[in-house]
């Protein structure tokens, strides 16, 4: 078995029933691409009582690749409104970069990373050029080089 | 050693639903980080982390980086932790037990436990799950002790262990109740010797020992010193092949050498075979032949100088016919649909058994970056809306507009959000025919003779 599907295999066994609260799991077919979904736990007046969606896309060389993150828009479930996630579900966080990445973070840490991002958040607005990057942009996301100049998410 | 369980997923959660809860804290302690399996010859970093020798060997080729504090290591200063392959090894041997029992429903344990209770007088009895392994365990480790005891005075000639006494003829050692009888027998060689009894028995770390030649590290290339010709015959040294353009043979040799080196790190290294069928799986996987491979550096690949066009096409040669085959049939299709055209825009295409890749002496460089950027273009993140989707094929996409199989291309790319990864690359690498004969002559709007 190649080096990423088992470890895949691994975390989807753990995830199975021992996800921290406000993070289920919604899909896991394959070892491609995954979905969870993602709530906001305490009264955060922008997210209280939403579900987000996240999709994660796995290369062949997860864990050493990092994985490819972001929000979707499903008819029920909004992309959060966040200073550092593009309303095209885009998510500006250094974790997830080549640079930011390490292999020891898996999908539940990464879940966990987001939803306190989306916690501390207090802003209720979408990054600088969102618009633009949004019409512009066809890169995958860990193509993009984004700079990380904002330490306090 | 990891092929031995492959299909056994086992995860330190396992014991949260067992009464050895605290358990599962000892068996996350006993896993790479990395590949979350229990530690394969597990080295240990300047920085004081623990990872498997694979792992951490492909994780410093990736970005020199310790993957838990980040800091800077360098493959060289790995060393093996040996203490750390000891405890993995007897905690994967004792983990069925112990599961076993500590799965056991508790009637069976509580009709057992009086019963070790009356006939032991040893405290672990009174544990549930693990009784009898503890037991065991406290029992070793006695007797080990006595033996270290009677080891480490082994140069002091007066010292007799309890019970012994030194028979005044021969000097040996002899159990007290029986010297009698060991003079009457004119003493034969039957006595205590410590020796023979400390070394008969098997110590973890004389298990250990590297025993005969030990295969020798490969460095890492530096490979902007190397020319491709230097690059082939270091490949076949190894016996690796050679195909493949050079980022490919670059790649091949790395992991080669990761693969490599990790085995001679290894307490029992593999042949050379057995390394030779996991870069195997590694190439089918994620080297040259993987059907994917690595996604980000495609396009830059098909743009690079020396990028082999007849080993893209032949790699690519069964996807090109299959989509050839399924434009035929939506052709067809849509042609007894749009019967009210005057002129069919679809001629017959007659399959060829040659690849249809643009061929080098055919504006090469303009086509491959049209390939480069349509590559670029044909990643649609599903994640983006409809109507994105739509403005981007309006937008980006005006190259095809004046293409009757538009639909084609659209349906290509949208449906790209329903298919795996594989799946990508048919579309891409099929734009060539395409693209190739959209320049070639632009003023004639029909799907191009696919017999290049």
């Amino acid at each position: 078995m190649a080096f990423a599907s088992r470890r895949l295999g691994k975390e989807l066994s753990k995830i199975h029933g021992n996800l921290p609260p406000g993070i289920t799991l919604v899909t896991a077919e394959g070892f491609e691409e995954w979905l969870l979904d993602v709530q906001v736990l305490d009264e955060n007046p922008i997210y209280m009582g939403k579900l987000f969606r996240l999709m994660f896309r796995f290369s062949k060389s997860y864990p050493i690749e990092p994985p490819e993150v972001t929000f979707v828009n499903t008819t029920d479930r909004p992309i959060p409104m966040h200073p550092h996630i593009y309303s095209n579900g885009i998510i500006c966080l250094d974790l997830l970069s080549t640079q930011g990445w390490s292999p020891v973070q898996n999908v539940e840490s990464v879940c966990m990373s987001l939803q306190s991002m989306l916690t501390g958040n207090t802003k209720n607005e979408r990054p600088e050029g969102d618009e633009q990057f949004v019409a512009s942009n066809r890169r995958r996301p860990r193509d993009i080089d984004f700079y990380y100049h904002d330490n306090t998410v | 050693m990891k092929t031995d369980d492959a299909y056994e997923v086992s995860d330190s959660s396992d014991w949260l639903e067992t009464p050895l809860r605290s358990l599962s804290a000892v068996d996350a302690a006993l896993r790479c980080q990395v590949c979350k399996d229990f530690y394969t010859t597990p080295m240990i970093t300047s920085c004081s982390h623990t990872f498997c020798s694979l792992c951490i060997r492909r994780c410093l080729n990736n970005d020199g980086q310790c993957p838990t504090c980040r800091a800077k290591d360098q493959e060289l200063k790995l060393r093996l932790n040996a203490v750390m392959e000891d405890l993995v090894e007897a905690f994967k041997k004792a983990r069925p037990e112990i599961y076993t029992l500590a799965t056991k429903p508790a009637t069976s344990r509580a009709s057992k436990s009086p019963k070790r209770g009356r006939e032991g007088t040893d405290k672990a009895v009174e544990y549930e799950g693990p009784s009898r392994k503890r037991l065991r365990s406290t029992r070793q480790t006695r007797s080990t002790q006595e033996l270290v005891i009677v080891d480490t005075d082994e140069e002091d000639r007066d010292f007799l262990p309890d019970g012994f006494v030194r028979c005044p003829i021969c000097s040996k050692q002899v159990k007290e109740a029986s010297i009698n009888s060991h003079i009457d027998r004119n003493c034969p060689d039957e006595s205590y010797n410590p020796k023979a009894k400390v070394s008969s028995i098997p110590s973890p770390s004389k298990g250990n020992k590297r025993q005969g030649k030990r295969p020798e590290r490969l460095a890492q290339v530096h490979y902007s010193m190397v020319k491709d010709v230097g690059l082939r015959k270091k490949l076949s040294e190894q016996g690796l092949g050679t195909y493949g353009n050079r980022q490919a043979m670059e790649r091949r040799y790395t992991e080669w050498v990761t693969l490599w080196n990790a085995n001679c790190d290894a307490t029992h290294p593999k042949g050379k075979g057995e390394l030779r069928r996991e870069l195997d799986i590694w190439e089918r996987t994620q080297g040259a032949q993987a059907p994917f491979s690595s996604a980000n550096h495609i396009g830059a690949q098909i743009k690079s100088k020396d990028f082999d066009a007849a080993a893209w096409s032949t790699l690519h040669n069964s996807s090109f016919k299959d989509l050839i085959a399924n434009a035929r049939k939506k052709a067809q299709a849509s042609n007894s649909m749009l019967e009210s055209r005057p002129k069919s825009p679809i001629p017959e295409l007659p399959v060829s058994s040659k690849p249809h890749v643009v061929s080098p002496n055919h504006e090469e460089a303009q086509d491959l970056q049209a390939l480069a950027s349509f590559r670029d273009l044909s990643y649609m993140p599903p994640y983006a809306s409809q109507t994105y989707q739509n403005e981007a094929i309006l937008g980006n996409g005006n190259a095809f507009r004046n293409h009757p199989p538009v639909d084609d291309f659209q349906d290509a790319r949208f449906a790209y959000g329903q298919y795996s990864d594989a799946s990508i690359p048919e579309y891409s690498n099929h734009l060539p025919m395409f693209e190739n004969k959209s320049d070639a002559d632009s003023d004639n709007p029909t799907i191009p003779n696919v017999q290049s």
